[in-house]
């Protein structure tokens, strides 16, 4: 039990005032400040998108000049992986993991107070660039050398914002892990958890092994620039391939680290609304393991391109198709969930039935650029854009609205407006649809990516996107308004809010105290998991 | 104070330094992989 757990049993009192967020040690507090900082950045990264839809409505150059062009290109990924998705996924796993396990809190509250609180000063920095002589970070977020390091006064800024990010990460990482191993109810074995939550065992050990080596990567990037060495830098005998190499080994499972929650999410939610068990849970388990195994030895098929052995082609084409095979088995054990079950379509189920499909259009592109004289063609085109946005935007941001969604009533103790709710995913389905799918088209009719002007053969796709494009965004705003309805009142949620809700979350009160659990449940096989 | 309140403290007491144990290998293990790292492209 945590230091603050056994303080709680003398004072179960809740603290009020600014004084609750800055110091919160409380798991439910600190995944709120995470979930609400999201939620932010998800605003702000998207209203960079916005600029760079517009600027690609039609072509010529409309608004912007092809400098900031490209800074927005490179800040809005930065601020829509580290600051919107991976932190909403931490904000879950803050929110979750204990109420899951039936622990009092997570394992180490004060480090978990300052894994979030580093996220706001590192985006600080980050942002701050746009106002600096030379402007932001603009070279792609993937930093490549030796563009990057063309960068003005924010290139420092950048890449301590990496390291500030890549701590809270960590430390974020570290916590978990210490949470479930260490803190688990009477009862709750490792193959009783729910799959919510072995998918974050997993994306914390990836976490753990990636994002030290990104740091040291970006940490030579750094004494390239300002301490003459020549890690990256051909004229003192150093190797900008190299880097890419280096990053894409982090990148990769950075990738994982971003869907493998989402995962769990959906999970989750299917045999809630299925109402049967998860079909195939040991295999989930151990696909999910697979997956985030194999992430680490297919890191080169993002640089085909840059010119490698045949053996190496081969050998990097190959073990990125046997990915396909875990995560297959995960689709096909949903769809196996969902197979002549009492299904209803509330809006958590909408979002999570538009995961599987759309995620998995982008995950068969991603199938197609993986064969390596083909990804000769779509490489550094907007194909590419398309592909990874269905994994992202369609993919792991649906499944976080969803989660929203499926546990807002517990969290808020209200239920949200389900008209509202829906009206949102069918507009963000319809219109990421608009957005996205044509990208695939101009991908493969050759249009490069990170480009604020293009030849006018381009234009009426990039026209159709751009539309796409600002109806998703205003779409968002009705999610906004569906959280901040029910945050302040509505129908009383029950504690099991949903009729097919299994799982310890869900035998709390809604909203669950202040500090739950602070004496262990008996976990049994029945009340295990869904 | 009451025996089983004592034995509940001294139990969470152990469970707190067992976090804090696992917390620090796992600090060691990310920071061995940056410095490990940058050490293997110093050679």
């Amino acid at each position: 039990m945590s230091e603050a757990a056994v303080h709680d049993d003398h004072h179960d009192h809740k603290p009020t005032g600014i004084g609750r967020w800055l110091f919160s040690t409380n798991h439910k507090d600190i995944g709120t400040m995470y979930l609400v900082f999201s939620l932010i950045m998800f605003f702000i990264g998207g209203a960079m998108a916005m600029v760079i839809r517009a600027e690609l409505f039609q072509p010529g150059l409309q608004f912007v000049d092809p400098g900031f062009f490209n800074q927005m290109t490179t800040i809005h990924a930065l601020v829509m992986i580290f600051g919107a998705l991976m932190p909403a996924g931490v904000g879950l796993a803050n929110w979750l993991i204990p109420m899951m396990i039936g622990a009092p809190d997570m394992a180490l509250p004060r480090m978990n107070n300052m894994s979030f609180w580093i996220l706001p000063f590192a985006f600080t920095l980050l942002l701050s660039t746009l106002f600096m002589d030379g402007g932001g970070p603009a070279g792609g977020w993937t930093m490549y050398p030796p563009l990057v390091l063309q960068l003005g006064d924010g290139f420092p800024f950048l890449i301590f914002t990496v390291h500030f990010l890549g701590i809270s990460s960590i430390m974020g990482a570290i916590n978990i892990i210490a949470t479930v191993f260490n803190m688990r109810a009477p009862g709750m074995t490792y193959m009783r958890l729910p799959l919510f939550v072995w998918t974050w065992i997993i994306t914390a050990f990836l976490l753990i092994a990636a994002m030290p080596v990104f740091a040291g990567a970006v940490t030579m990037l750094l004494t390239d620039k300002y301490f003459a060495t020549s890690f990256f830098n051909a004229a003192g005998g150093g190797d900008p391939v190299m880097f890419q190499h280096v990053f894409w080994f982090f990148g990769h499972p950075e990738v994982y680290i971003l869907i493998l929650p989402a995962f769990g999410i959906v999970s989750q939610i299917l045999p809630t609304f299925a109402r049967k068990p998860l079909f195939g849970y040991a295999s989930m388990v151990y696909a999910t393991a697979a997956i985030a195994f194999l992430s680490f030895f297919v890191w080169a098929h993002h640089m085909f391109t840059v010119g490698m052995p045949l053996a190496g082609e081969l050998y990097f084409m190959y073990a990125t198709m046997s990915i396909a095979v875990p995560t297959g088995v995960k689709i096909f054990n949903w769809m196996a969930t969902m197979w002549k079950g009492s299904m209803t379509f509330e809006t958590p189920m909408l979002f999570s039935l538009g995961f599987i499909f759309l995620f998995t259009i982008g995950g068969f592109t991603g199938l197609m650029m993986g064969v390596t004289p083909v990804d000769f063609q779509y490489h550094d085109t907007y194909f590419i854009v398309a592909h990874f946005h269905y994994v992202l935007v369609p993919g792991a941001i649906f499944a976080v609205m969803g989660g929203v969604y499926y546990w807002l009533p517990k969290w808020t103790g209200h239920m949200y407006n389900e008209k509202l709710g829906k009206w949102h995913f069918w507009l963000s389905a319809i219109t990421v649809n608009i957005l996205f799918f044509p990208q695939h088209f101009l991908g493969l009719a050759g249009m490069p990516r990170r480009i604020p002007d293009y030849s006018v053969q381009f234009a009426d796709w990039n026209m159709v996107s751009s539309i796409g494009g600002f109806a998703f965004g205003l779409s968002q705003l009705v999610f906004v308004v569906v959280i901040v309805q029910c945050v302040r009142g509505g129908q009383k949620a029950t504690d099991q809010v949903w009729e097919g809700a299994h799982g310890l979350e869900f035998t709390l009160p809604s909203p669950p105290p202040f500090h739950s659990f602070t004496t262990p449940p008996q976990v049994t096989e029945a009340t295990a998991h869904s | 104070m009451m025996t089983a309140e004592k034995d509940k403290d001294e139990l969470a007491a152990a469970r707190a330094a067992a976090n804090i144990k696992l917390a620090v290998f796992l600090g060691f293990v990310a920071l061995s992989f940056y410095a490990g790292f940058i050490w293997y492209y110093f050679k």
